[in-house]
């Protein structure tokens, strides 16, 4: 019983690793705009208005918080806070 | 015959005679024929009998059509020549936005970014045609779109597939997206 779950544990981990977490998604986004930032963000902030548009504040590994926003339209800016 | 018995002087010139006559047929047999210069043997005895003439000119035309034949067997090419050509795999548009819509490789806001760059590209485009300056800044504008070609690339490193089929779908994606619309 115990070989089988770690052979269905082997079988499913490289799936589960193909999915990105928020945090890099974050972090990816970030750079993209050309900010520098390191693979994965912290302290998370997430708020959207009653107009569709959605505000991320996220801080990248160097220190730096950025902020992220993403407007009705799926228009992605990048700005940084401190 | 009593004759014969009584004279051996006769017997012997009589067996002389006949060893001669018997030497010139072996000589007549074993003959060698002369032609222009050179012998050639006779290989049997009707050859012996009935001589044909050998001749240095045909000998050295067989010898030139024998090189000619392995020179022509050397540089022989084949009949047949197949020309492959490594054509792109036919990719629709629709189908790639699908699977770049569908990808887990690229997280949802990283798929929004990417769409915001080809958007404001399209639009790039556009104005450049409006104002009829496309042909003149086409170079800059294709390094443009290279450099977002290959951000999306390296975004997709963990759908290689994807990833390949962008690279070799690049120049019919440059066409739609400045195709003009008319």
């Amino acid at each position: 019983m115990k070989v089988l779950f770690v052979i269905v544990a082997v079988l499913f981990l490289p799936i589960q690793a193909q999915a990105v977490t928020p945090a890099e998604d974050i972090a990816t986004t970030i750079m993209l705009r050309g900010h520098p930032c390191g693979s994965a963000v912290t302290q998370i902030q997430e708020q959207s208005d009653s107009a569709g548009n959605r505000t991320i504040r996220a801080t990248c590994p160097n220190g730096y918080r950025y902020q992220v926003d993403v407007s009705s339209e799926g228009r992605v800016s990048v700005k940084r806070l401190n | 015959m009593k004759f014969l018995k009584r004279s051996p002087l006769v017997m012997l010139l009589l067996s002389l005679c006949l060893f001669a006559l018997s030497l010139a047929g072996c000589a007549k047999s074993k003959g060698v024929l002369v032609g222009e210069g050179r012998v050639v043997e006779p290989y049997g005895m009707e050859q012996a009998i009935e001589p044909k003439p050998v001749y240095v000119g045909e000998i050295e035309s067989s010898k030139k059509k024998l090189v000619e034949e392995n020179s022509s067997v050397a540089t022989m090419k084949p009949a047949v020549t197949q020309k492959i050509e490594v054509k792109p795999p036919e990719i629709s548009m629709e189908q790639l936005i699908e699977r770049l819509k569908m990808t887990e490789s690229i997280g949802f806001l990283t798929k929004l970014a990417i769409r915001s760059d080809v958007l404001d590209f399209k639009q790039s485009v556009e104005s450049h045609r409006k104002r009829g300056v496309f042909e003149a800044n086409a170079k800059m504008l294709r390094e443009y779109f290279n450099g977002l070609l290959l951000k999306i690339l390296a975004l997709l490193e963990r759908d290689p597939t994807l990833s390949r089929d962008i690279h070799l779908a690049r120049e019919s994606i440059w066409k739609s997206l400045v195709e003009a619309k008319s």
